[in-house]
């Protein structure tokens, strides 16, 4: 654990979190108050649904050392502080984009630029945060749940927007836009930043690799998720090239996305070496006091305590280029 | 890893330093990529880049179109849309003329001006709106040429002074970020 990233953590979610409000209600609450009302209990319905799926996986970390508040600091960054990010580093890009008259790659740029670095900055700050991120999956993980975040505020943002966009009420726009973000198009962000996650995750936490390769590894993942978003936000002229495009972007991203889950999940199942320390252990105090852990206790009863620091960790995980 | 994520954020700051303006011009033609009914007007003004809805910037005036469907009450209907584009209420004394199926409000309190037009035959349960946002003396000819298209006769005289006294002075109209105008791109 770094505590200058600790109290980076701590100081950009304290400005994250009104910009998060107020994206997430204030906004519809003063546009639609219909639309804010919904769009907190999809949200928080959406959140709890898919951190749920995700904490059923072998590559959910050791609660006692990354439970709720990484779960928390995860959904603020990818709801508050990326936000904050994107709108400091966006609005050049959109007035590049007005300059030079690109309607088509306005939104690709003006989104996926600005957005994924947002958003993998955080997962970066948080697997240095806390000591239990310590495998690659754990980018993985934590780029999921801050492209949830990201994807629940975007949401209940659009929903609002949905709502005045309807010619006849606030209800219907509301549930045709969520049912939309949702249906057509579901997890972009946290497909993003879960892929840009785990190129981070495998960057810093494999062993025995050259400087070269962890670059290509964090770049080469952060590339594809630009990519994707990027490929995704594209304008097209006319609604079938818009269509298509969406259904060929959807055919590189969804099994891409499971693929790594597989790889992710198995090899988080095989791991049998994972484990943290809350703090340095320098004493035999400390090591009892370390058994007492869950994730602990199983790996020492049958391994010799390997306790290295995060970047120095050796997972089973099989590195893949991307 | 804080300074190379700043200076990636940074750069397009510093590329509006060197970027000049591209000149480019298109015909207007107010609908939606998504429906064939569209209305061509005789000008060409700068494509808009905001990605929300279709829209151009003709000198000091902004101006946007759409189509939605289904609306049961044209009055409201308008009055709905107007508040989309504009992203506020538009005012409850913003006067509204009615002529055959087109209407239009001209807002003094967000400066704007919606015009709209129901569908009929193959475009019956379609309503075209287009949005002027800018300064009144610019806002009255272009609703005037866009009041000609929908009902054949010109906008009265009482009603493009009404445009021209509206004091806009948004340059161009709204102008919203990214994620906010990323509706139909996401």
């Amino acid at each position: 654990m770094s505590r200058l990233f600790r109290i980076t953590l701590i100081l950009l979610t304290v400005l994250g979190t009104p910009v998060f409000l107020y994206f997430f209600i204030g906004m519809n609450l003063f546009f639609s108050p219909v639309g804010a009302l919904l769009g907190i209990v999809f949200g928080v319905v959406y959140v709890l649904l898919v951190v749920w799926l995700f904490s059923r996986s072998p590559m959910w970390p050791e609660a006692s050392g990354a439970g709720r508040k990484w779960v928390l600091a995860s959904l603020l960054w990818g709801g508050g502080v990326s936000f904050t990010l994107v709108m400091l580093g966006g609005m050049p890009i959109l007035t590049l984009m007005e300059r030079l008259s690109l309607v088509m790659v306005s939104a690709s740029f003006g989104g996926a630029y600005p957005e994924e670095i947002a958003k993998l900055l955080g997962v970066g700050v948080l697997l240095f945060t806390f000591r239990a991120l310590n495998r690659p999956w754990h980018g993985f993980v934590t780029g999921a749940l801050i492209g949830l975040g990201f994807e629940v505020t975007e949401n209940a943002m659009y929903g609002g927007f949905g709502a005045m966009l309807d010619p006849n009420n606030d209800l219907d726009g509301t549930l045709s836009m969520w049912g939309l973000r949702v249906i057509a198009g579901p997890g972009l962000h946290i497909i993003f930043s879960a892929l840009a996650g785990w190129g981070l995750g495998l960057a810093v936490f494999t062993a025995g690799k050259s400087r070269a390769w962890r670059i290509r590894q964090a770049g080469g993942w952060l590339f594809v998720a630009f990519a994707l978003h990027f490929a995704w936000n594209l304008l097209w002229p006319t609604e079938r090239a818009q269509i298509i495009s969406y259904l060929v972007v959807a055919l590189v991203m969804y099994p891409l996305f499971i693929w790594v889950w597989l790889r992710a999940h198995r090899a988080a199942r095989e791991d049998v070496s994972y484990a943290f320390t809350p703090g340095p252990v320098t004493s035999l105090e400390g090591l009892r006091a370390l058994e007492a852990l869950p994730a602990a206790r199983s790996t020492l009863s049958t391994t010799p305590p390997a306790l290295p620091a995060p970047e120095q960790s050796a997972p089973s995980a099989t590195a893949t280029d991307p | 890893m804080f300074g190379v994520t700043a200076v990636i954020l940074l750069l397009p700051a510093a590329l509006l330093l060197v970027v000049p303006t591209r000149d480019v011009s298109e015909r207007v033609e107010l609908g939606l990529s998504q429906y064939d009914w569209t209305i061509p007007l005789e000008m060409e003004c700068r494509p808009s880049t905001d990605v929300l809805v279709k829209g151009w910037t003709c000198g000091p005036v902004l101006m946007q179109t759409l189509i939605t469907e289904g609306g049961t009450d044209p009055d409201r209907t308008l009055r709905r849309m107007m508040r989309a584009l504009v992203f506020g209420p538009v005012s409850e004394d913003a006067e509204m003329l009615r002529e055959g199926d087109a209407r239009i409000i001209i807002d003094q309190t967000n400066r704007a001006v919606g015009i709209s037009l129901e569908g009929t035959g193959e475009n019956r349960g379609l309503t075209m709106v287009a949005l002027l946002s800018g300064p009144g003396e610019h806002l009255a000819p272009l609703s005037d040429t866009i009041w000609r298209e929908f009902t054949g006769n010109a906008l009265s005289a009482g009603a493009q002074e009404a445009i021209a006294s509206t004091s806009g002075d948004r340059d161009g109209g709204l102008r919203l970020p990214i994620e906010l105008t990323q509706v139909m791109a996401e």
